[in-house]
């Protein structure tokens, strides 16, 4: 995080919704670069003009936000992802570098408000890490352990059952 | 609190191309409705993706299975333009690997598949692809060698050296079906008026198909026909491994068993256009006052005609009568129907006139293979000539190979664009006329001769 040390071009983000224990609005501040990691913030700070913006963060739960901004800061100099990756529906890559697994080893709860987070301040690169690991949680486990994991009810019928199997008899090989 | 099943369905539509396989996505939505209703809106091509993860085991024979899966999609993007198709032909030159390759990855052509053609697939293993293989197996395969007494001494009627793989060679006739055979609809519909013509391949992509699609060690560069060294042409392991696919398969497509598989089908479309029997065998003379049906020729179109209807066509020789679908019957008797208005073959035209080679403007399989092993011919006359692939000038250098600077290629680049030139066959220097010093010309240092390896393969087979 960016709050000990000197902020060049630094920005302001004002979380509606601040992080629970005492809040202190000098841990919000960033560096432009970091902000700008976010399309959304990147947007809004173009059409803002100026230094020293304060932008009102809503939807983001404090804590949520210094998360996601400790990764814009960790990847602030990587190079901007390009359109053309985004709308490739080709298979990404499961690999996920060594930093963003740490990055990302938090409970369950706070994976889902990054990943929310990072799709509502349209930060690509961070909802691609958080699918992947979501993804990988996933890999390799039957129904019934992607169930346990998850805490997902099983709201099939029995017919509904009958039918999945038939239609998954393929794989069943 | 927030759960996976909080986040919004355009998020939890992200996950499954973050996934590693298709059994987990399959997994994943067998969990509950919520996921289940997401996943099944996943793109095909994220879906093929994942197939093609667990492709060697779910879908082998890998990469036949998946290819001919989408075969149709890729026919109708390559017929879109001249481009497309331009680079199809390239696809083809890289082989079925080269092919696969071009499928999962090309953008522009933006393949995919879906559960529901996947299931069809898998259905379609059991009601089709399996007979089939069994059949072809029974014609050219080790049941073939195995099942008959006195199999050289008069114990089939035509005997011969092959080595067939049966899930690959249908497979390969498969895919031929689902890219060629629109082409050969087009042909039928509208024999005489080009202009009004639906979009078809011309030879020269039909033949791409067959050399590197089903390869064999006799298919190379003759006056008239280049081999490019690429794909199962590429020099060093792949081409001193090459298959007889091409020789196993005009054997299939021409042999008695295969047409008499093919008498019952055509029966259950309509009146036969000469009588069962009226077809010559491969090789065997008119004798003389003789002529043949005249018949014959709408018969072996018309078989090709099913045969390059694709999985449909193969349902008239694999599935039960009864359970043939009337739109299957309906589309076999359009393509009758269409044959018996016709007045004359389609007109071929010479590969180049020294050597008689004949192809078909129209989709022909069994003479399109036959174009491309016409150097068997000579084999079997004892007289090989070109016997070389595109890269096979005196002096080629490894690096002149590898970096694509060799002179010779970039003509035979040429000649194939254009389809008229002599591929480097007349380079024959040092080919002594043996048909085993031309089979390995380039490779004689230290690989089996291939004639070698398939009389083994062979003999393996019957327990020799």
């Amino acid at each position: 995080m960016a709050t000990s040390k000197q902020i060049k071009d630094p920005v302001k983000l004002i979380p509606t919704i601040p992080p629970s224990g005492e809040f202190d609005i000098a841990n919000f501040t960033f560096e432009r670069k970091a902000v700008e990691r976010s399309i959304l913030l990147k947007n809004m700070l173009e059409d803002l003009g100026g230094t020293n913006t304060e932008i009102p963060i809503p939807n983001v739960k404090g804590d949520v936000l210094l998360k996601v901004m400790d990764w814009c800061d960790h990847h602030m100099n990587d190079p901007p992802t390009t359109g053309d990756e985004d709308n490739d529906s080709r298979r990404k890559t499961t690999d996920i570098e060594e930093w963003d697994q740490n990055f990302l080893q938090v409970d369950q709860e706070m994976l889902f408000e990054i990943i929310l987070a990072a799709n509502y301040l349209d930060i690509k690169a961070l909802l691609d890490i958080g699918c992947k690991t979501v993804a990988n949680m996933i890999k390799g486990k039957s129904p019934e352990e992607i169930r346990k994991t998850f805490n997902i009810q099983n709201d099939f019928t029995p017919e509904e059952e009958a039918q999945i199997r038939a239609e998954n008899e393929w794989a069943e090989e | 609190m927030s759960t996976l099943l909080d986040l919004p369905t355009e998020i939890l539509a992200l996950l499954p191309r973050h996934f590693n396989n298709i059994e987990t996505f399959v997994n994943a939505s067998s969990t509950c409705r919520r996921l289940r209703s997401v996943f099944a809106n996943a793109l095909p091509s994220t879906i093929l993706s994942l197939a093609a993860a667990s492709a060697p085991i779910f879908f082998s024979p890998h990469p036949y299975f998946l290819v001919t899966a989408i075969a149709s999609q890729l026919r109708d993007w390559a017929l879109g333009n001249e481009e497309n198709t331009r680079r199809l032909r390239e696809a083809f030159q890289g082989g079925i690997e080269g092919l696969y390759e071009f499928c999962l990855n090309d953008r522009d052509l933006n393949a995919g598949i879906t559960m529901d053609r996947i299931r069809v697939m898998y259905e379609a293993r059991f009601a089709i692809i399996n007979p089939l293989s069994d059949k072809i197996d029974k014609m050219a395969g080790s049941q073939w060698y195995q099942s008959v007494p006195n199999f050289w001494d008069g114990g089939v009627s035509e005997p011969g050296t092959l080595y067939t793989e049966p899930d690959r060679a249908a497979f390969q006739i498969l895919t031929y079906g689902e890219l060629f055979g629109s082409s050969l609809c087009a042909f039928l519909e509208h024999p005489h008026n080009a202009e009004k013509r639906q979009p078809a391949f011309d030879v020269d992509t039909r033949l791409d198909y067959v050399k590197y699609i089903i390869p064999d060690w006799i298919c190379r560069c003759y006056p008239g026909f280049g081999v490019l060294p690429t794909g199962p042409y590429t020099k060093g392991e792949k081409r001193k491994n090459l298959p007889a696919d091409q020789i196993s398969m005009r054997h299939i497509l021409t042999c008695r068993r295969w047409r008499r598989m093919w008498i019952e089908a055509m029966e259950m479309v309509g009146p036969l256009f000469a009588p069962r029997d009226a077809e010559r065998d491969e090789f065997e003379p008119l004798q003389e006052g003789q002529q043949d049906h005249p018949g014959v020729w709408k018969l072996k179109l018309f078989r090709d005609g099913l045969i390059t209807m694709g999985m449909q066509g193969f349902m008239l020789v694999t599935v039960p009568k009864e359970k043939i679908p009337a739109k299957v019957l309906e589309k076999a008797r359009r393509i009758r129907g269409w044959i018996e208005a016709l007045e004359e073959p389609f007109p071929k035209h010479f590969i180049h006139e020294r050597l008689w080679e004949q192809v078909s403007i129209a989709p022909d399989p069994s003479t399109d293979i036959y174009v491309c092993m016409a150097p068997y011919r000579l084999f079997r006359l004892g007289n090989v000539e070109g016997g070389d692939y595109g890269d096979d000038s005196e002096g080629d250098t490894e690096d002149e190979e590898e970096d694509g600077d060799d002179d010779d290629d970039e003509e035979e680049d040429d000649e194939e664009e254009d389809g008229d030139g002599d591929g480097d066959g007349d380079d024959n220097a040092g080919n002594t006329g043996n048909p085993r010093d031309a089979v390995d010309d380039d490779d004689n240092d230290n690989a089996d001769n291939p004639v070698d390896d398939i009389e083994r393969r062979v003999r393996e087979m019957q327990g020799m």
